[in-house]
């Protein structure tokens, strides 16, 4: 309650932003019209990591933005992007577009808003 | 109350929308309907084979032979040029590179899958349309297993 608080806190000091899901590729994470809680300044110090949900701009569809796991990060530093669904036609990532530039992340999916 | 106000906060500032879905125009694909086409040129292919020409000129039993022989070719046609269109279909739209390296042979089915629907066009060859459906079946299997799906194998 303390922690839902202070969440509540920061999303109206605009520390945090909440987005809507579309779509079942971050399934079972995530769900159609679930709510999430995003941090847009989780990689100021540090890039992100393999395990992180990350709010991307779509590397090919312009004003677009997704929600994919991290699954590793590349030598170069680019990330490669997937769905947590495990049926794969449900999510178009990194498997069909190649790695991300990490430039592309506006931030960390920290988690689903109780709310919704 | 609070629901009331969430309800009400969440209508009035609805969140930005982030996607989690596939950019593809989802196509829904199932190799059913190539197993059904299948299905019927074997069907056809066995009534043509099992067929008897009529002995003597009997106008009657003539006309009702060449009229049996005549749908069955022509349904047997139709269909086993359906069956290929929907495995075709299956083969550019569906089938994704990374499913061709879990199964490097994927290429090789459907280009001889689709030529035993030319034989099966091109004669009345019962052992062909049985290939034919025995192919649809492994594409079959193919398909449901890179969906994690277990989908039994059934004929009507």
């Amino acid at each position: 309650m303390v922690h839902d608080l202070i969440q509540l806190g920061l999303l109206i000091l605009k520390r945090r932003r909440r987005f809507r899901i579309v779509g079942a590729s971050m399934v079972p994470t995530y769900a159609e019209g679930d709510e999430v809680l995003v941090d847009p300044r989780a990689y100021r110090r540090a890039p992100p990591a393999a395990g992180d949900v990350v709010l991307a701009a779509h590397p090919t569809v312009a004003d677009t933005l997704i929600v994919k796991r991290v699954d590793r990060v590349e030598d170069d530093g680019r990330l490669f992007l997937v769905g947590d669904n495990p049926d794969r036609f449900e999510s178009t990532d990194s498997r069909q577009f190649g790695a991300v530039s990490p430039g592309r992340v506006q931030g960390r999916v920290l988690r689903k808003l109780r709310w919704s | 109350m609070l629901d009331k106000l969430i309800r009400e906060f969440r209508q009035s500032h609805p969140a930005p929308e982030a996607e989690a879905h596939c950019d593809g125009p989802c196509g829904v694909y199932d190799p059913a309907s190539a197993r059904i086409a299948a299905e019927a040129v074997l069907s056809m292919s066995k009534k043509l084979a099992a067929l008897t020409v009529p002995e003597g000129n009997d106008a009657a039993a003539w006309a009702h032979y060449l009229n049996h022989f005549a749908r069955y070719v022509s349904i047997k046609e139709e269909q086993a040029h359906l069956a290929k269109e929907e495995i075709l279909v299956l083969w550019t739209d569906f089938f994704k590179p990374v499913h061709l390296e879990a199964h490097p042979n994927l290429h090789t089915l459907v280009w001889e899958t689709t030529k035993l629907a030319s034989s099966c066009k091109q004669n009345v060859d019962v052992e062909a349309a049985e290939a034919f459906l025995a192919n649809i079946h492994q594409i079959h299997d193919i398909f449901w297993g890179l969906k994690g799906r277990k989908i039994e194998w059934y004929t009507t």
